[in-house]
């Protein structure tokens, strides 16, 4: 018999915070040694209060509104009871019935077909600790205990294993364009649980019975449970039997499962109002000043731009729908200039620098608000090669606000290059004069050129073009 | 003797909510004795509330938050000092959890 | 001099600052009576004499180069044992926590701490603050000192009995229902139950979140004041502390002495009907002709759900404490136990750390929030707790302050209500209707019974005006 998939998601994100969502402990815990990032509140201590991380509402609110949620203006966090070794404080903090977003949906274009899915709701939580297993023994880290999770839930709307991947997939960019969460599933950052059934297709009403499937890390394995779950339960149906309401566990990456609980004993979770919490309200303004900082193409729209207009490689396409920032400062520099490949080219390589620039110093700066006008005139007129790095961490660092150009930053820093013929000839046969060896050494093997390279640039404190003292070296040794 | 407000039952059921074990015997104490305290709060049924507003917390203001800034953490040490003989590698260690 | 443990914060304060005593003879003054006075009152859990000593003489090496100026330098105090102390053993009472040292300590006593206070020791109490008489504690009862035979009530007994004997010159108890207040009635001495978000929770042994209120028992109110102004104010680290601006926490001490001529004074009729104690209405009746006799006018007013306060009260609280008692669970700290696996030894934990009060309320508030049964307890008694709200609203909005017994019995028996839960939460009759609604209220000590059993008046005023209960007190304390 051929049956329809019914299938809903909760997904569970790790917000990118700074600090945990009730108190000020570092998440940055990742690989870290067991209970070194833990304090009296996400530590369960007897006293501890917890005080709610602002930047972690805003973040959920922001992904709400791009899944087209309303905002409730009187939200609050509630406790959900129930005893496990990972959750210290006996309850976690959670929202029950005033989630912070509620009724939103997403798109999904697959095989030009619109398909939409519902979104029930997305409220804020936190994290629990972790649990490792040896021995017969369980390893308890606190470290992610309280680490801002946004549960985002579906409507029971898929209706096949390609719209799952396809929405795992968005939702995934979406969260990392937003700069919501890094989303980085190999860190256990994004989490799925499918509730899954199936019905005879043709049939409207939903199945009877549903099996959820807990914390899914991969995108991949989703697919293996979801695939064979549909196997596992079709051979019931054909049976004429139902499937039994219940949570089922991963074995491992195959997608494997086993039963863990029946759902008729579903704990009782005695949610009330968390009293330590005071209500939250947002008023209209507050809303739209959120609303007003979502781009206005989602990323998947961004990304066909990318490849049909302005023609990026796929690999640059993604590398800038990553990161909202990062393409938020590419879209102002393109300035109508789609189809200049040669400018294309040269900003799409200055970005990637000051990408690169910005990981490699730790900068704490939003990319987006750099001055277009400033990378425009290092793009007209290009440093040295090998000062623009440095030109780029200067004014970032130092110059970030102030009003000068490239060549004004490179006289101030000191970093101008010597361009005079004559100075560098005169250098040039000076290191010739000094090292016979090498310059014998390069009859035979041009590579060798490099190290009379690096003796010109050492002499003149690195204030050459190593590109030009090469072509003058190579003119002399001719 | 009526009949009591809470079985032995019910009360096994709550005890297993709360995580707390009991004999027989505290059952049937427990039993007598929340069935009264029970049976007085019941009272609040005489009062209508229909129209009323349930407001939980016990102050005024709202939107009390934190900023995101990281602060200091506990050590490792500090965190576990109440279970030096039941941890492990800074962990806390207890018996397995896995089924 | 002799005696000093005897002196009140204000004399032992000007004393200390004007170099007449030191830190260290007072504090040695202390802890030699509570030597004296604990094998038979029991007061205190842990005595923290070595650690106060040093601290006091640190103190007097500052106060020598005139760097603390706080009224509360140099004074010992103890802490009722449900603040976190970092490095000193924290019980909250229960068995539970036997051995328990704290990794941190609690925002009053650092604020103390930092103002140049001494602790002397941490003291005695019902677990987690459940209960009227200090009986259940997990350390033995406390005696009341004026007669031994009877409770000092509770559930902060020890902070009670330890103030009326000389153990300290005060003590920070904690309030949900009348914990501050009861064992100040019962023992003779003031406690102020502060408005809730008035002092930082943070450290404070959760029992009811949304009644939970940290304050002091003193003396007298003019002490209660001093202490007030170094305790109060916002924490960053309790979202529910009150953020008053920067001329916030005021000095509590400015309003002592405005004459009280003109000023009205209501009279709960609810509160002065059957089942108030004769002796008790006596001695409050003598104290509410002497607020006449110095101006003040006193009206009959009504608070008419009060009859549904105590069962309003508990069904929240002990809701909220069902889930604030679930982080106790073994695995981090408090006390350890072997079992087959892991949930065995959480229930192991629990079953043997738990006393009976802290278990029956554990489980009527698991009850009180379960599924089914939500909308009948625990939504129907905080709608009731609206109405509660508006009753005391209305009437303060009639009258200064509010007058009543704080107890509506002298103090009991040790033994007399053990045996019977609901009579013993009965007695919080008076002062458990206070926390729900979040309003002020201070025990002043009013008389004595014939057989001179101490009797206390509650007053009761507008949220956040503690000044004014204050006055009041020292007014009548002062004539």
């Amino acid at each position: 018999m051929s049956y329809e998939l019914v299938l809903g998601l909760e997904i569970h994100i790790q917000s990118k915070t700074k600090s945990k969502m009730f108190c000020a402990c570092s998440t940055d815990y990742f690989g870290k040694e067991p209970n070194t990032y833990t304090c009296p509140v996400c530590l369960g201590l007897p006293g501890a209060l917890p005080v709610p991380n602002k930047k972690a509402i805003d973040l959920c609110m922001k992904l709400g509104l791009a899944l087209n949620c309303s905002i409730n203006q009187e939200t609050k966090f509630d406790r959900k009871n129930y005893f496990y070794t990972d959750l210290p404080k006996g309850y976690q903090i959670s929202q029950y019935d005033q989630p912070l977003c509620y009724e939103g949906h997403i798109d999904l274009e697959i095989d030009g077909e619109n398909h939409r899915i519902g979104i029930t709701r997305v409220h804020q939580e936190e994290d629990t600790g972790k649990s490792s297993y040896a021995g017969g023994r369980t390893f308890l880290d606190y470290n992610k205990s309280g680490v801002p999770l946004i549960e985002v839930v579906t409507e029971a709307d898929f209706r096949s294993i390609d719209e799952v991947l396809e929405f795992a997939n968005q939702l995934r960019l979406l969260v990392r364009y937003l700069g919501v969460s890094d989303a980085d599933m190999e860190k256990g950052q994004m989490r799925f649980e499918p509730n899954i059934s199936l019905r005879r297709k043709g049939y409207a009403k939903l199945p009877p019975y549903k099996v959820e499937v807990k914390n899914i890390g991969s995108i991949s394995v989703l697919e293996n449970v979801i695939r064979g779950e549909i196997e596992r339960q079709s051979e019931i149906l054909d049976k004429g039997e139902t499937p039994v309401q219940e949570t089922r566990g991963l074995v491992d990456m195959t997608g494997e499962t086993v039963s863990q609980r029946a759902k008729e004993t579903e704990a009782d979770y005695r949610y009330f109002p968390e009293p330590d919490i005071p209500p939250i309200v947002f008023t209209k303004e507050d809303i739209e000043n959120v609303r007003k900082e979502l781009p206005k193409r989602s990323p998947y729209e961004l990304r066909s731009y990318y490849l049909d207009e302005i023609g990026l490689s796929p690999k640059d396409a993604d590398f800038f729908v990553n990161d909202l920032e990062v393409s938020s400062l590419f879209n102002k520099l393109v300035d109508g200039k789609e189809s200049d490949k040669k400018y294309i080219d040269s900003i799409v390589s200055l970005i990637k620098t000051l990408h690169s620039v910005i990981i490699e110093n730790s900068i704490d700066r939003n990319f987006s608000d750099l001055d277009p006008g400033f990378i425009k005139m290092v793009i007209e007129e290009p440093p040295p090669g090998h000062l623009l790095k440095e030109l780029l961490k200067v004014k970032i660092e130092t110059y970030w606000e102030k009003d000068l150009s490239p060549n004004e930053i490179l006289q101030k820093e000191g970093l101008e290059s010597v361009s005079d013929a004559n100075e560098l000839s005169e250098f040039a046969d000076k290191v010739i004069s000094a090292n016979p060896k090498a310059v014998s050494d390069y009859k035979n093997n041009p590579n060798a050129i490099m190290f009379l390279v690096g003796q010109v640039m050492s002499q003149m404190n690195g204030k050459a073009d190593p590109n030009i003292v090469k072509k003058i070296l190579e003119g002399k040794l001719k | 003797m009526s009949k009591k407000k809470l079985s032995k039952k019910e009360v096994q059921k709550i005890a297993d909510l709360a995580n707390i074990k009991l004999t027989d015997e505290e059952l049937d104490k427990y039993s007598t004795e929340l069935s009264s305290i029970i049976e007085y709060v019941d009272k609040l049924s005489e009062i209508d509330t229909e129209k009323i507003e349930m407001k939980a917390h016990n102050v005024t203001t709202q939107n009390v938050f934190r900023r995101d800034e990281p602060g200091k953490s506990l050590t490792q040490d500090e965190a576990i000092s109440n279970r030096k003989s039941s941890s492990e590698g800074g962990n806390f260690v207890i018996k397995s959890t896995l089924k | 001099m002799k005696d000093l443990y005897k002196l009140t914060v204000k004399e032992a304060s000007e004393k200390i600052q004007a170099g007449e005593i030191s830190s260290e003879e007072l504090t040695k003054s202390c802890l030699e009576r509570v030597k004296e006075m604990e094998p038979e009152i029991n007061a205190f859990i842990t005595v923290t004499e070595k650690y106060a000593l040093t601290r006091a003489k640190e103190i007097d090496k500052k106060l020598s180069k005139k760097e603390l100026r706080s009224p509360l330098v140099g004074i010992p105090y103890s802490l009722k044992d449900v603040y976190v102390t970092k490095g000193i053993e924290t019980t909250a009472g229960s068995r539970i926590l036997k051995g328990y040292i704290p990794q941190y300590d609690a925002t009053v006593h650092r604020r103390i701490e930092e103002a140049g206070g001494i602790l002397i020791g941490k003291t005695n109490c019902d677990p987690f603050g459940f209960g009227s008489s200090t009986e259940h504690s997990g350390y033995g009862v406390t005696k009341n000192p004026n007669n031994t035979d009877y409770v000092p009530g509770g559930s902060s007994g020890g902070s009670g009995a330890a103030v009326a004997y000389g153990g300290g010159l005060y003590s920070i108890a904690e309030d949900t229902g009348g914990s501050i207040r009861c064992p100040a009635s019962f023992c003779g001495v003031d406690g102020l139950k502060v408005t809730y978000g008035r002092v930082s929770r943070y450290g404070a042994l959760a029992y009811a979140s949304s009644y939970d209120t940290v304050g002091p028992i003193a003396q007298n109110a003019e002490d209660i004041a001093l202490i007030m102004s170094v305790i109060a104010g916002k924490d960053p680290f309790d979202a529910t502390s009150f953020e008053g601006g920067k001329d916030d926490p005021p000095d509590y001490s400015r309003n002592l002495g405005k004459s009280l001529k003109g000023r009205k004074i209501g009279l709960p009729k609810e509160y002065y009907g059957k089942g108030l104690d004769d002796e008790v209405r006596n001695v409050i009746e003598k104290a509410i002709d002497k607020y006449k006799s110095l101006g003040c006018e006193t009206v009959e007013i009504s608070l008419p759900y009060t009859e549904f306060a105590i069962a309003a009260y508990y069904v929240v609280g002990i809701s909220e404490a069902s889930s604030n008692l679930a982080r106790y669970d073994g695995i981090r700290y408090g006390i350890d136990v072997e079992a087959e696996g892991w949930k065995e030894k959480m229930q192991e934990v629990r079953s043997r750390g738990f006393s009976d009060e802290a278990k029956r309320r554990i489980m009527v508030g698991t009850y009180a929030l379960s599924k089914g049964y939500a909308d009948k307890y625990y939504k129907k008694a905080q709608k009731v707790r609206q109405l509660l709200r508006n009753d005391f609203e209305r009437a303060l909005n009639e009258v200064d302050i509010i007058l009543t017994p704080t107890m509506p019995v002298l103090p009991f028996k040790i033994g007399e209500n053990i045996d019977d839960p609901l009579k013993m939460w009965l007695v919080d009759a008076f002062t458990a209707a206070i926390n729900p609604v979040g309003v002020p209220a201070l025990s002043v000590n009013a008389g004595t019974s014939k057989d001179g059993l101490p009797v206390g008046m509650q007053l009761i005023g507008p949220h956040f005006l503690e000044d004014r209960l204050l006055n009041f007190a020292h007014i009548f304390e002062a004539s």
